[in-house]
């Protein structure tokens, strides 16, 4: 090998430039990304966005990790000319890198076997989270999903039943003088699933612009009508 | 196996590769630019000038800014901010929360988020003296009057700014409301009781 400098400098040229496009471009454009105030629409208020996840969502979001859900599960809704996110009504408006301010780490997974869950807070609840988690058929018929049963405890009812208790059909339902409740795990899962909403419109992506108004405009009006008194 | 007897499995003649120099084509290189300038046309065109605020479908800044709702509202709250930092603030602190027992809060006041700005704007141009009662804690002071001082439209947006701070956000007011206050021509200091009597549009 006679070119070796050359070779090394070739490689080290290569490299760098990825690095400057991948790595420096992005950090020196977003690396200050800070909370900003929500678009607003009429005389609502503007909102900090996005919010630091609550405790248990925080720990839900390890929980999420180490089961791998971010294997089927993605956490982004793409722009209107890359998909049919927006019209699957997945999320009001496409993500942004603010949604993600507060995600340590960003789980955006690769591929959907299952649906995007980038706002499955704004269309699910705890309990609907759990029958989800005991038994994917439950709710949507023919789910590929597996059960995450182990996220839950089977126990003997003591003097009352617990609030928490899943309600379960038949096929699904403990033996009689049982329960099944979640574990801690499996709500620190929902706290984090519900705190998946990505809601806000920011100056990025504003809302969509209202509907133009039909009201007929005063000075339309016939010329032979008495203007309203004031 | 025999590992004392020497090997040859390398023939003599096989010596170590030299990469050796030969020019690029030159219809490579034609290749190469014509390429580079196609991709900076493509890039000129659709990266958004590398903006951060600009996502697709948005090809540039100015058509994300003019897809945002517009706020016709905003030069006139800069102006009266610039009002209340000239004057107001002192008493009724930039806070909007006022002293507590000496100078009213204007954040979350009845009196501010009233749906007209008739009495604010009265208040304004003639003064207060006497007791008032702002959020259910009773004042007892006086607030000078301003209609020298500022004229109609500079009152209106700093009552417009005042009905949108601290978590006030009431519609904006009407330099016209301001005006017709102004018309009635009062004396200076009126009393809570007297605005108390006036229409609150």
């Amino acid at each position: 090998m006679n070119s070796g400098p050359l070779l090394f400098l070739g490689l080290f040229a290569t490299m760098a430039c990825s690095w400057t496009g991948f790595v420096l471009a992005p950090q020196l454009q977003l690396g200050g990304l800070t909370q900003t105030n929500t678009v607003v629409v009429g005389d609502a208020l503007a909102q900090t966005y996005p919010l630091p996840q609550p405790g248990e969502a925080h720990a839900g979001a390890e929980i999420y990790r180490a089961n791998g859900c971010a294997a089927c599960h993605t956490e982004m809704v793409r722009p209107s000319a890359l998909g049919s996110d927006l019209q699957r009504q997945w999320g009001l408006r496409r993500s942004l890198a603010e949604d993600y301010l507060f995600a340590q780490p960003v789980m955006l997974g690769a591929q959907r076997v299952g649906p995007d869950l980038a706002n499955f807070g704004r269309r699910s609840d705890t309990n609907g989270i759990f029958l989800r988690l005991y038994d994917p058929g439950l709710i949507t018929r023919g789910s590929v999903m597996p059960p995450y049963r182990f996220l839950f405890e089977t126990r003997k009812i003591g003097l009352f039943p617990s609030p928490e208790a899943l309600v379960l059909p038949d096929q699904d339902a403990p033996p009689v003088g049982y329960e099944i409740v979640p574990r801690p795990q499996a709500r620190a899962l929902a706290a984090y699933l519900l705190s998946l909403r990505q809601d806000g419109y920011l100056f990025e992506a504003p809302p969509p612009p209202l509907p133009k108004t039909n009201a007929v405009p005063t000075n339309a009006a016939p010329a032979a009508a008495k203007p309203a008194p004031k | 196996m025999n590992t004392d007897q020497p090997t040859h499995s390398v023939n003599q003649n096989d010596a170590e590769p030299v990469a050796g120099r030969s020019t690029v084509p030159i219809w490579l290189i034609v290749v190469f630019g014509l390429l580079f300038y196609w991709s900076q046309l493509f890039l000129a065109e659709n990266a958004g000038g590398f903006n951060k605020d600009v996502y697709s479908p948005y090809p540039s800044y100015d058509e994300v800014a003019a897809a945002n709702p517009q706020d016709p509202e905003a030069k006139r709250r800069t102006e009266g901010r610039r009002v209340f930092m000239t004057t107001c603030y002192a008493c009724h602190m930039a806070t909007g929360l006022g002293v507590a027992g000496t100078y009213p809060p204007l954040a979350g006041s009845e009196w501010v988020l009233a749906p007209g700005g008739n009495r604010i704007a009265h208040i304004v141009l003639y003064g207060l003296s006497g007791p008032i009662n702002v959020k259910g804690q009773d004042f007892n002071g006086t607030m000078l009057a301003w209609r020298e001082t500022y004229n109609d439209e500079q009152i209106a947006d700093v009552l417009t700014y005042i009905r949108s701070q601290w978590g006030n956000n009431a519609r904006p007011i009407d330099p016209q409301v301001v005006k017709a206050a102004r018309a009635e021509g009062r004396a200076n200091y009126e009393s809570s009781d007297e605005l108390l009597k006036m229409p609150v549009q």
